[in-house]
């Protein structure tokens, strides 16, 4: 199974909710890789934003200064 | 093959069909709405045009279609996706969703629609918390056959 997380948009659950058809859970303020078309409908029902933070998991040099 | 309409599912999508057929519907993604116990009856139906000679029976032709509406109702969730995608829907005055319907048998149906309202029920202490609405189909129902 590929892990390719640069088609999906990441996104940031602006409340607790489910999804029936996927069972998926999403828990308020937490980051997650939605599919475009899940984010899209998500985002019209007011359940999800964008997240514009940086990957938490994204690899930083020693010794470099933030920007 | 008859069946009950057990695990029969609806499911909408914000976005629109590129083209009006089984692949131009079937290109969204869609987000099933939860906690359904019916979906009520729906078809396209011509309107009946009358027209009465002045010698013979009345004349009945077949006026513009009509491809109906849903009326489904559900166990009211705040926490489900697809409950709330149906309620930004229904405060929507002018948005098109794209909706699916799926049969246990796996034949589906597509189709363009506008919610109107979503009513909230509490009729008693031993009835669930109900939500229901009125699904309006726009465009004319796509028919992709079970496998």
């Amino acid at each position: 199974m590929s892990d390719d997380t640069n088609s999906k948009i990441k996104g940031k659950a602006l409340r607790d909710f489910n999804d029936a058809g996927t069972s998926a859970s999403f828990v308020k303020d937490q980051s997650y890789n939605f599919e475009p078309g899940a984010f899209a409908n998500y985002k019209a029902a007011g359940l999800v934003e964008p997240d514009e933070a940086p990957a938490q998991d994204a690899p930083r040099k020693a010794g470099s200064k933030p920007a | 093959m008859p069946g009950t309409a057990a695990g029969t599912t609806l499911a909408l999508s914000a976005g629109k069909p590129a083209t009006f057929d089984v692949a131009g519907f079937a290109a969204l993604t869609y987000t099933e709405v939860g906690g359904l116990d019916k979906i009520g009856t729906f078809g396209a139906k011509p309107g009946k045009v009358e027209f009465q000679p002045l010698k013979g029976v009345k004349q009945k032709y077949k006026g513009p279609v009509d491809s109906g509406a849903l009326a489904p109702s559900m166990a009211h969730d705040e926490a489900d996706a697809g409950q709330n995608l149906l309620r930004t829907a229904a405060d929507d005055q002018q948005g098109e969703y794209s909706a699916r319907v799926t049969y246990p048998d796996g034949a589906i149906r597509y189709f363009t629609c506008r919610v109107f309202g979503y009513d909230e029920a509490a009729e008693g202490a031993e009835n669930m918390l109900m939500g229901s609405t009125t699904i309006e189909i726009i465009s004319v129902i796509v028919k992709k056959a079970a496998a």
